[in-house]
Parts: C-alpha cells; structure tokens; sequence
C-alpha cells in the first residue's frame, strides 16, 4: 500500500472540511423537507400530457395512465417487440419481467443481424439476376 | 443529425438521424457541445442492462447551447449555456418535492425503479441520449443549469453526473471529521468521491482497485493513499489491518455490476444467475468497522444479486444509496470547481469528435492508453 507523508490532510487539500459541517451538505437532510423545486412554475396536476404516434410499451405500475414526458426511441418491432409486448405485462417486481426483457434484447441484437445480413443479401440476389438475365438476352440476340 | 448508436453487445457505431423535435410544451432542443462516456455506459454497452434497444444513442453526461424551447419554457432562451443533469426530473411530485430527483415518478413511462435518463435504455424511460449533435431536454425549467460565463464547458461538464454523484457518496457514506474512508473503485466516479470526501472532512482516504495506472492518478490527483486488490491476498484483511484492525469508518462502492476479483461472482453475473457481479460491494460490507456505513454508487441492475446481508445485519451497517440526485449538487459543486477545491476537468485523458465514439469506448472500456475519462465533441461551442 502507498502512504502519504504525515502532514494533515488540511494542510495539503485545498477546500478540505468545507463541508464538515452537516448544514453545508446540499443532500442533507435526505429526503428533504418537501418543496417545489426552482424552477417548476407548474402545479403537477396541471402539467401537459405529451402525445406521441410512436408505440410506447406501458407495464402495471404505469396503469394510472401514461407519464407526462416520455421517451420515443426504438419503438418495438419484429419477434423482439413481441416478447416486450410479453414482458411489460408484468409489474417490475416480478424476474419474469426482465427474463423476458433478457430475452427480447437477445433477440433485438439477432433480428438486427439478420438484417444487415439479409439485406445485403437480397441486393446481391437481385443484381445477379439482372446480370444472369441480361447475359442470356445479350447470347440470344 | 450524427449520433452514437448501440448495434448489440460490443458494439457501437455512429449514424444519422433524425434531429429531435419539440415533444412536449416544456421541452428544449440542445446543440450538443461536449459529452462524455461514463461508467454507466459500459453497462450498457456489455449488455447487461434490461431493455437496451439496438439503434438507440446512448450519452447522459452533456453540457451544450439551447436550440429552441417549447411554448411553456420560461427560464431558458436559445443560445443559453447550459448543463444537463442525467436525471429527467419534474420538480414538483412527491419525490422531487423531496429533494428526490433520482426518483421522479413523471418521467419514467416503463418502470417505477428511478426517473427517466437520458440515453439509458427503457428500463429508463426510452429516452435518447446526448452522445449526438442535439438533444431533446424535456421539463427543461428543472433540469439544466446556466453555464456562467466566465467558466468553459469542460470545467463544469461533469456536474452533470459524475461530481455530484461522487459527492452523494461521500454525503451518503455520513463522513464526519477525523473518519477514515475507503473508495473501492478509481475511475472518474471514485476519484470525485475521493476528492469529495476531504471537502466533507474525512482524515484517511483509501483508494481501491487493481489498474496501477488509475492507482497512480489518484494519488497524484487526488491525494489518497492506494492499494491494488491483486496484489493482496485477502483485501479485506489488509484493509481492516492498516485502519487499527477495526476497520474504516466510511466505505464507498464506486464499482458496480461489472466488478472484477471473483471468478465465481464474474461467472454468476455472466450467466444472469445474478445482475452482474457484488465482488466489491461484498468487500465494502465485510471491510467496514461495525456500525460504519457503506454508501454504493456503482450500478446494480434488476432482479436480484448475491450479498452477505447477514454480515451486514451483525455488523450493524447502514447502508446507504441511490442513483444521484444531481440537481440537488449542481450549484454548491459549481461553488467548488470555481473556488479551485476541485479541478473537475483535469480527469479529462482524451477528446474525439463523435465520430470516434467507437474508438473512444474501446479505449475506455478496455482500459487502454491509461484512459480515465473520454469526452466528445460533437459542436464546438463558439
Ligand atoms: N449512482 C449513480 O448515479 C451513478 C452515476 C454514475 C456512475 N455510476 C456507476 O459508478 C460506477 C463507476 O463508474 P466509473 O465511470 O467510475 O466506471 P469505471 O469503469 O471507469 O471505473 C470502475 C473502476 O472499478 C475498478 N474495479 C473493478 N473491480 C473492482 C473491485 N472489485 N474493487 C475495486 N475496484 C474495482 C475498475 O478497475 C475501474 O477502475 C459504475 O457502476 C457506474 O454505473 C453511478
Ligand atoms: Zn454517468
Ligand atoms: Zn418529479
């Protein structure tokens, strides 16, 4: 192990103990005494709903409604989003839920792949064809 | 837009997309100036946390200049500075009210465990992150904090997750003057708790880990004694020696899920027997003194992991934890940078354009050229 010398550490830490003393901890008391927070001009009850087109997947603890805010990345697709479809059925308390998101996610990265391998592919397919068709009318004629 | 974009374990590539849009009447559009590649993303890099969708962009430590701003934004103009916290937050539920930002209930549509964060799967809300050209920013009046002028984006980049979330841990960890602490972990995370444990008086700081090279800058950057866990063959025992034989006072995780030193727990976590590997937090619990307290910051994921509770119990631990209420930080930290206490971003190893995201996360999560901190550049600021 490295040691370091014998001075005190308030000798060599600039701003050492500034904030020894408790009330000068931003985080304490822990939960806070409840309060709007700066900024939120808003009461919560009035704050809009945001609407979206894109499939939002919503599980139990969310029954009460959809959040305010929310993200729109990604939505679900293929067999993937299927299993999701499966997995947010279930509250998040319960390890069936993420097994199935385990699960889903595998699949995600697998169906992603076959993609970028298909579809290549199918170009490919296409385009030698064109090729072998053309040839033929080309040695024909 | 350019933007990072995560194709499955392994591997990350950057793409164009669509730019973000005006979601919500408190939303803003940040042009991204600087973003950083944080701990948290090699989780979910590695796979390892639930409902990670392939195409999605990753990135919830960014700092940047307003775009627009949706009809019901009041505080924040375009071409304001600003940095965002990772946490996506109301400021007026039952947790907010609190001080709980980590916690708001109105911005995470897929689970009750934390609040939304930016480009953090949907486990988090299936929000897009910041490791892009811009961003969308909603309940934009409680999040984001005007950079002042005086100051550059890399000083105050990192109070948008890692400096406050050091600090909480040094907070939570209950240090009082004359403690001794020890920081299992020196990477970004550990060295801000380290640093933060002497502004909160502590009289001993032990750095813990097993990468000489991040040993080495945490005695020079932030003056703490170190021990390498391979080197030794029992680390709790060692540690408990050179605090008079009862052990440290405080202890911090600042490693998380992907903790190296057991085989058994990396294999368990490997094979989702468990979510991820406790190897450090194990060691916390069985180091600390009786009646100390463990604070842990590093990531556990859903559903369970192994821990030795009934030493816990015994011992009569506090445990203490939470992903970081940021907000909560970002003023009294800022104070710190700007009085000199702490050079936040002297942590910075490496700078890439966002297009080298890729490479910037290989050098990052295999620990190359002895990488501490990446950041991105995606736009300069002026
Ligand atoms: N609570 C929050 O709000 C919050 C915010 C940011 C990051 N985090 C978490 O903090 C953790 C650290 O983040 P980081 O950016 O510093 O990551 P990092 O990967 O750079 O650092 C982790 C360090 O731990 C070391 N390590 C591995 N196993 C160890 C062990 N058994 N004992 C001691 N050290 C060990 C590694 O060598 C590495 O240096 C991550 O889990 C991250 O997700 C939490
Ligand atoms: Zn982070
Ligand atoms: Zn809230």
């Amino acid at each position: 192990m490295e040691r370091i010398g014998p001075a005190h550490p308030a000798e060599r830490i600039p701003g050492w103990g500034s904030d020894a003393d408790v009330t000068n901890r931003p985080g304490i008391p822990f939960p806070d005494v409840p309060h709007q927070r700066p900024g939120a001009h808003f009461d919560e009850r009035a704050i809009p709903q945001q609407v979206t087109t894109v499939e939002v997947l919503r599980p139990p603890e969310r029954a009460g409604g959809p959040t305010p805010v929310f993200g729109t990345a990604n939505p679900p697709r293929g067999m993937s989003g299927r299993v999701k479809h499966l997995a947010y059925r279930y509250p998040d308390h319960l390890t069936r839920r993420w097994m199935l998101l385990l699960l889903s996610h595998r699949l995600d990265v697998l169906e992603a792949r076959l993609e970028r391998a298909v579809m290549p592919g199918v170009a490919l397919t296409v385009a030698a064809g064109c090729l072998i068709l053309l040839r033929r009318m080309w040695t024909t004629a | 837009m350019l933007a990072v974009s995560y194709e499955g374990p392994n591997r990350v590539t950057v793409t164009r997309k669509p730019d973000p849009e005006i979601q919500h009447p408190y939303d803003a559009i940040v042009r991204v100036t600087r973003t950083a590649i944080c701990g948290s993303d090699l989780h979910l890099l590695h796979g390892l946390i639930a409902d990670t969708r392939v195409g999605c962009t990753f990135g919830h430590e960014f700092c940047g200049v307003v775009e627009e701003v949706g009809p019901g934004v009041r505080t924040l103009a375009p071409g304001d500075r600003v940095v965002v916290p990772f946490n996506i937050s109301c400021g007026v539920c039952f947790f907010c009210q609190r001080g709980l930002y980590a916690n708001c209930a109105n911005t995470n549509i897929s689970s009750d465990l934390a609040s939304g964060v930016y480009g953090y799967s949907h486990t988090t809300g299936g929000f897009e992150g910041g490791q892009a050209e811009y961003v969308r920013v909603p309940f934009a009046d409680v999040g984001p904090l005007k950079i002042p002028d005086d100051m550059d984006d890399e000083e105050v980049l990192f109070l948008s997750d890692i400096f406050p979330t050091g600090y909480q841990g040094a907070e939570m960890a209950g240090i009082r003057g004359g403690d001794t602490v020890v920081v299992f972990g020196a990477g970004p995370v550990g060295l801000f708790a380290m640093t933060s444990a002497w502004l909160l008086g502590a009289e001993r700081v032990i750095a813990v880990d097993h990468l000489d090279y991040r040993l080495e800058f945490a005695r020079r950057y932030a003056k703490v004694e170190t021990v390498n866990f391979a080197d030794s063959d029992d680390i709790v025992m060692d540690l408990r020696d050179w605090t008079d034989g009862r052990g440290p006072d405080c202890v911090i995780d600042a490693v998380g899920m992907e903790a190296e030193g057991s085989k058994l727990q990396r294999v368990l976590g490997r094979m989702k027997l468990q979510a991820g590997a406790t190897t450090a937090l194990t060691w916390t619990i069985q180091t600390v003194r009786k009646g100390g307290t463990v604070s842990i910051v590093g990531v556990y994921g859903p559903p369970f992991n192994l821990l030795p509770i009934g030493t816990a119990m015994n011992k009569g631990l506090t445990l203490r934890m939470n992903q970081c209420n940021v907000r909560r930080y970002m003023p009294h930290l800022l104070e710190h940078i700007r009085k000199g206490h702490v050079n936040a971003k002297g942590i910075i190893t490496h700078r890439l354009p966002l297009t080298e995201a890729p490479r910037a996360y290989d050098l990052f999560a295999k620990k190359k050229d002895d990488c501490i901190k990446c950041v991105l550049v995606p736009h300069t600021t002026h």
